[in-house]
């Protein structure tokens, strides 16, 4: 996670400067879907902030898959 | 100065407003926005679309003459040509669809390469003159900033690459749904129906389904998108064009995925009536034309457009011709667009036409709202609505002869194998279904200047012209 956040940071001249940041006469929202994909569009650069942004549900995917074994665990089990 | 107001449809955008004064049209441009629009203009782009026949042209209007009509932080009023008939994307066959999408898509790039872009990408900027698309929105246009993302991607897609991937894929036209959203079809919506060949396809897969199931992590707060998240320079110049392009190649490349025999197409070729009848039928309303000379005809029921072509023949200057058969407007659309007749075909259920609908109910108006044209044609057109629709005859007149101040009619009694083949599987409840009663509510109606039987089943043209007092 560290080595891909830090790859991105340095791969990417820039990054600090957003989007966002710009939004002169844009008057109706570009939707995050299509900002995204643009992302991913535009080359390697936006791929790496695509995998960045995707890495933290990536490994929720893991911790919840574990949490919900360890909840269903017999000994976590509550008993009224 | 007897009528001012602004057009419902122009509130979006606060860079500038359409209104009509007297009749004339005018768009505003606001004070705000005005060093954008001088930029845009002092490339150069506006005028060379101009010139292409790409963009409606404008004039500078007197701004003293007319700056106290509108708010006071107004820059410069433009003048800009009335439409003959405005239509909407939920109105378009797929050709038509397909043509305003890829003339957006060639403004977009042909403002690249002046430094300029698009602020938006909705398919109501893009009007129809015959079968040629217009762009009409003078103050879409302003500066490029590099690296900026297409602020329109997202509209784009749902205003024609989706109903157009809903035809191409499925063959389910787009218009009932388009008509219903009015903002075209979402990638998440759309993305439900795709099968897993369908992800195959690279350009389905990125601007469908990644498009839509980054929207929807967005939304579902799995992925949290925020002002760190995302570059300023990651979508390059490069990469703008290299989209368009490929956007543009793709969607050139689509067809209808249902193209098959319709029953109309199969109407038209084979006839269920003779030759001479559809001559008799083009003689009449010819001798019509040129006898009332009406310079906009809407020809309802329209099928591939002959009585259209011989509308423009006989010397009216513009036809909008309507039809709910996909099949019969797609070839009408060609015949139109390869002969550059001044025709254009729209679909339309004539049992459920265009309402008034959007904001307020204003936004869009609904065919009856738009009724401009000076003569109307209805050939074989009430036999459809009375027998299948069961429509009361006389509101049936009514409303036809409430569209224009003259027409024809055409009236095709019970006895003709095309409503005999109506009422094939239903009993007859239309007893008042009678070319006595056709003539009789006419007569009530309308001053009838001419009929014809046009064919040995009885087929019977009438023409008239609407009394004063209705």
């Amino acid at each position: 996670m560290k080595r891909i956040s830090t790859l991105v940071t340095f791969a990417i001249p820039g990054l600090y400067m957003l989007v966002f940041a710009d939004r002169a006469f844009a008057y109706m929202d570009p939707g995050s879907g299509s900002m995204m994909l643009q992302l991913l569009l535009g080359g390697i650069a936006g791929v790496g902030v695509i995998i960045k942004l995707y890495w933290k549900s990536f490994l929720n995917l893991f911790r919840s898959r574990r949490n919900q074994s360890e909840s269903l665990s017999p000994k976590n089990e509550i008993h009224e | 100065m007897n009528d001012f107001h602004a057009v419902p449809a122009s509130f979006r955008d606060p860079s500038g407003r359409v209104y009509e004064v007297d009749g004339q049209i005018y768009r505003t441009v606001a004070a705000s926005f005005a060093p954008e629009f001088e930029f845009v203009e002092s490339t150069g782009l506006l005028q060379k679309l101009i010139a292409d026949n790409r963009l409606l042209p404008f004039e500078c209007a007197d701004a003293n003459h007319l700056q106290a009509l509108f708010r006071p932080d107004i820059k410069y009023v433009l003048r800009i040509p009335r439409l003959r008939f405005v239509s909407y994307p939920y109105e378009w066959p797929f050709s038509a669809l397909k043509a305003a999408a890829l003339l957006q898509l060639d403004i977009h790039l042909a403002a690249l390469e002046f430094g300029v872009t698009l602020t938006d990408a909705t398919a109501y900027n893009i009007q129809f003159q015959g079968t040629r698309p217009v762009f009409i929105d003078h103050l879409s246009f302003r500066r490029y900033r590099p690296g900026e993302i297409w602020a329109g991607h997202r509209q784009f897609c749902e205003q024609f690459l989706n109903p157009l991937l809903l035809r191409a894929l499925f063959g389910v036209p787009h218009n009932a749904w388009y008509r219903g959203t009015q903002e075209g079809i979402k990638a998440q919506d759309l993305s439900r129906f795709l099968k897993w060949r369908h992800h195959l396809r690279w350009n389905v897969l990125a601007h469908v389904v990644l498009q839509s199931f980054f929207q929807r992590s967005v939304e579902g707060d799995n992925v949290k998108l925020d002002k760190k998240s995302l570059p300023v320079d990651a979508f390059s110049l490069s990469a703008f064009r290299r989209t368009l392009k490929t956007l543009h190649s793709w969607i050139g490349r689509l067809k209808p995925a249902d193209m098959g025999k319709s029953i109309w197409q199969e109407y038209t070729k084979t006839h269920s009536y003779s030759s001479e009848e559809v001559e008799r039928k083009k003689r009449f309303v010819s001798e019509f034309v040129r006898r009332e000379t009406p310079r906009l005809i809407w020809d309802l029921g329209c099928n591939t457009g002959d009585f259209c072509v011989a509308a423009l023949d006989a010397g009216a200057e513009y036809a909008v011709g309507f039809d709910y058969d996909q099949g019969a407007l797609e070839l009408a659309f060609a015949r139109a667009g390869e002969q550059s007749l001044a025709f254009q075909p729209l679909f339309f259920d004539a049992a459920n036409p265009s309402p008034n609908q959007g904001w307020q109910e204003q936004e869009r108006y609904g065919l009856r709202a738009r009724a401009s044209a000076d003569a109307i044609l209805a050939l074989a057109l009430i036999h459809h609505l009375a027998i299948a629709h069961n429509i009361p005859l006389d509101q049936l007149l009514n409303w036809i002869i409430a569209l224009a101040p003259e027409g024809v009619i055409e009236f095709v009694p019970k006895s003709d194998p095309m409503a005999q083949s109506l009422l094939r599987h239903r009993d007859d409840i239309f007893p008042d279904y009678t070319k006595e009663a056709c003539l009789n509510y006419l007569d009530r109606k309308a001053r009838i200047i001419d009929t014809e039987i046009v064919s040995s089943t009885g087929r019977l043209l009438v023409s008239y012209r609407r009394r004063q007092n209705n």
